[in-house]
């Protein structure tokens, strides 16, 4: 490291290193009980978990804009595969080198050597940080839900998941989406699960109905937020 | 029924009058009859002083017309008027010999048919089932009529079961002993009336029901379970767990009271307040701001209804060891923590595990030969399985495309039969 500043944490992941290209994500939003939420998935990182800490389970996914498709900037609304809708407490996190850097005259601004903005605690308006506590790689998980473990991303509903890549289609024939599992009666006990798959109605490979099970197509990510 | 007495004064010779004398009714004379009515009797009287035999003729207008003689000492005949319009009746007396006469005049009165029953009515019916089919519990029976007279019946708001036949709102007639039952469909408000009339021959009866009153509203929520919270940094403004409040059935006020300013926020739009009405289902959060000294705790009681619950906010313990220059330091052996702007709250600590991006958001766009892809060049030093991965920023429902690591960045292969686009990036975490 010729220059700047490089930070790790303790098992020596790096979190902001200005020597690269890295940039990171700041919390620019959230909220304690929403059914919907205005953001671009092309830009931001959609962090979300159950309003309620008393439910059973609770499938939920991203139901796109009427009129657009999906990743288009707009109002998606969080609902289960029934189509209702689900109110979750979310955290919105943007690149940073998405975002113009504060005017604030304190705190820490880190640029890459690129130019690009990686950290600046000035655009915090006090809604806390996010941290990456668990990660499941492409297609690690089965999409079977709480059926399986191997669906399961974590045994702390506590967590926020991210939503970037889910799709409530309001048809209880597909879904992809996260699973909230807070009983321990049910399925494989308490966790936060990755539920997808499609259901082919009659005359599809020559069979009846039946339920195909998707892995992740992309990273699922579990985090932490708030003051961290 | 009325009876009138007639006296016949006869004498026995010649030349003397019979008189008609001592009625107990008006008018002898052919302009001034007697007014009888069907029913009425009428005795024959022979008169005392009379001398001989008395004798009634041109009887008319009674059951029996045969004449009447009434002999010295003979008893006295009783007739009765028969039925039949209006007839004027010229009585003729005479004596025995028939020598002498004399005209009494009865005019009987057209009877009239009475079609107005008795009145009658119907038990109505109170707290009855909204939407229900109310069936008068008693039956009428109509009377009071003239024998033989038929009256007109009409039903308003209901049907009616005439004899044990089918209910019917059509019109209808009834004559003594015709039995009636009324029938109707209660309100689907609740403590509303519905009333049923019948009339017959101008006389009506009603029958009305009336629905159950409307329950209470259930305004006490089950019971709810505010998490604390803390330990947070002094005098941060700590917000609660939204919590579904559940078990009631109408709308109901809310407050909070407590320590550190404590306020309640309602469904999704609030906003923040000390009391306001929450709808059944809703979700309700508090705020309160923790103490500013260090280990301490505030206590807020948030109240729905009759039901109550505390939360408590903590502030965290005070810092322990010490750096230089009077600046207090951190527990932490490494690292560095940075705040946000509002001072308190943390945003980046040595325990965050960050995630970065490592490359630009990429357009890719594979075509649909099977195994066709792609490489996202990468400085892959120190990047793992464990630490990074590609990101798909668009959906897609496929599982037909692999990500797969190289020494220089990232392969992304196309095995779904079909073209392929994307926007790809790679992170670390």
């Amino acid at each position: 490291m010729g220059y700047g500043i490089s930070f790790e944490t303790a098992n020596g992941n790096v979190q902001i290193d200005s020597d690269t290209t890295n940039t990171g994500i700041i919390v620019i939003d959230s909220a304690a009980s929403a059914t919907s939420v205005t953001f671009n998935p092309a830009e931001v990182l959609l962090f979300a978990k159950p309003a309620s800490t008393s439910y059973s389970n609770i499938k939920v996914g991203l139901r796109t804009p009427s009129g657009y498709g999906y990743n288009s900037p707009g109002t998606y609304t969080f609902e289960d595969p029934s189509g209702n809708s689900v109110a979750m407490e979310y955290v919105v996190a943007k690149w940073s080198n998405e975002q113009t850097a504060s005017s604030s005259d304190y705190g820490v601004q880190v640029y890459n050597s690129d130019g690009d903005l990686a950290f600046d605690s000035g655009l915090y308006t006090g809604d806390g940080g996010i941290g990456i506590i668990s990660f499941s790689g492409q297609q690690d998980l089965s999409g079977q839900g709480s059926s399986s473990t191997t669906s399961r991303m974590t045994t702390d509903v506590s967590k926020y998941a991210v939503f970037n890549g889910s799709f409530a289609t309001g048809n209880s024939n597909s879904f992809f989406g996260i699973e909230y599992n807070n009983s321990s009666s049910t399925g494989q006990g308490v966790g936060i699960y990755w539920l997808s798959y499609i259901t082919f109605v009659g005359g599809f490979f020559g069979g009846g109905m039946g339920t195909h099970y998707v892995p992740n197509f992309t990273p699922r990510f579990i985090a932490e937020g708030g003051s961290v | 029924m009325a009876n009138y007495n007639v006296t016949l004064n006869v004498s026995g010779g010649k030349g003397s009058y019979a008189t008609f004398s001592a009625t107990n009714g008006d008018g002898l004379a052919y302009n001034d009859p007697l007014d009888v009515n069907v029913g009425d009797t009428v005795t024959f009287v022979r008169g005392s002083s009379s001398g001989g035999t008395a004798k009634f003729q041109d009887l008319s207008i009674f059951t029996n017309n045969a004449n009447i003689e009434i002999a010295a000492g003979g008893a006295n005949v009783v007739r009765t008027v028969a039925s039949g319009g209006t007839t004027l009746d010229p009585i003729t007396g005479k004596n025995g010999g028939e020598t002498q006469s004399d005209s009494f005049f009865f005019e009987r009165q057209a009877s009239s048919v009475d079609t107005t029953p008795n009145a009658f009515d119907f038990t109505n019916q109170t707290g009855v089932t909204r939407s229900s089919t109310r069936t008068s519990a008693n039956t009428v029976t109509i009377g009071g009529m003239s024998s033989g007279a038929s009256a007109t019946v009409v039903i308003t708001g209901g049907t009616y079961s005439k004899n044990g036949g089918s209910y019917t709102s059509s019109n209808t007639t009834a004559s003594n002993g015709t039995t009636f039952t009324v029938r109707h469909t209660s309100s689907s408000s609740y403590s509303t009336n519905t009333t049923t009339t019948l009339t017959v021959g101008g006389v009506s009866g009603g029958f009305t029901s009336t629905t159950e009153a409307a329950p209470t509203a259930d305004t006490t929520p089950n019971a709810f379970n505010l998490p604390d919270v803390g330990p947070v940094a002094p005098g941060t403004v700590a917000t609660s767990q939204a919590q579904q409040i559940t078990g009631m059935d109408a709308n109901t006020a809310c407050s909070v009271t407590g320590q550190g300013s404590p306020q309640l926020f309602v469904g999704s739009a609030g906003p923040w307040t000390t009391s306001s009405t929450i709808s059944p289902n809703f979700y309700i959060n508090v705020r309160l701001t923790a103490p500013t000294s260090y280990s301490s705790t505030h206590t807020a009681t948030l109240t729905i209804g009759t039901v109550s619950d505390t939360i408590t906010v903590t502030s965290s313990a005070a810092p322990t060891g010490s750096g230089g220059s009077g600046i207090t330091g951190g527990t932490g052996a490494y690292g560095i923590k940075i705040f946000d702007t509002n001072g308190t709250t943390s945003v980046l600590s040595p325990s965050t595990r960050y995630m970065t991006r490592l490359t630009d958001p990429t357009t890719i766009s594979l075509s649909a030969t099977t195994g066709s892809n792609t490489l996202l060049s990468c400085d892959m030093t120190g990047l793992s399985a464990s630490n990074s991965d590609v990101v798909f920023e668009q959906f897609a429902n496929s599982d037909a495309v692999p990500v797969t690591r190289e020494s220089n960045g990232f392969r992304v292969t196309n095995n779904t039969g079909a073209v392929f686009n994307n926007i790809v990036y790679v992170v670390r975490f």
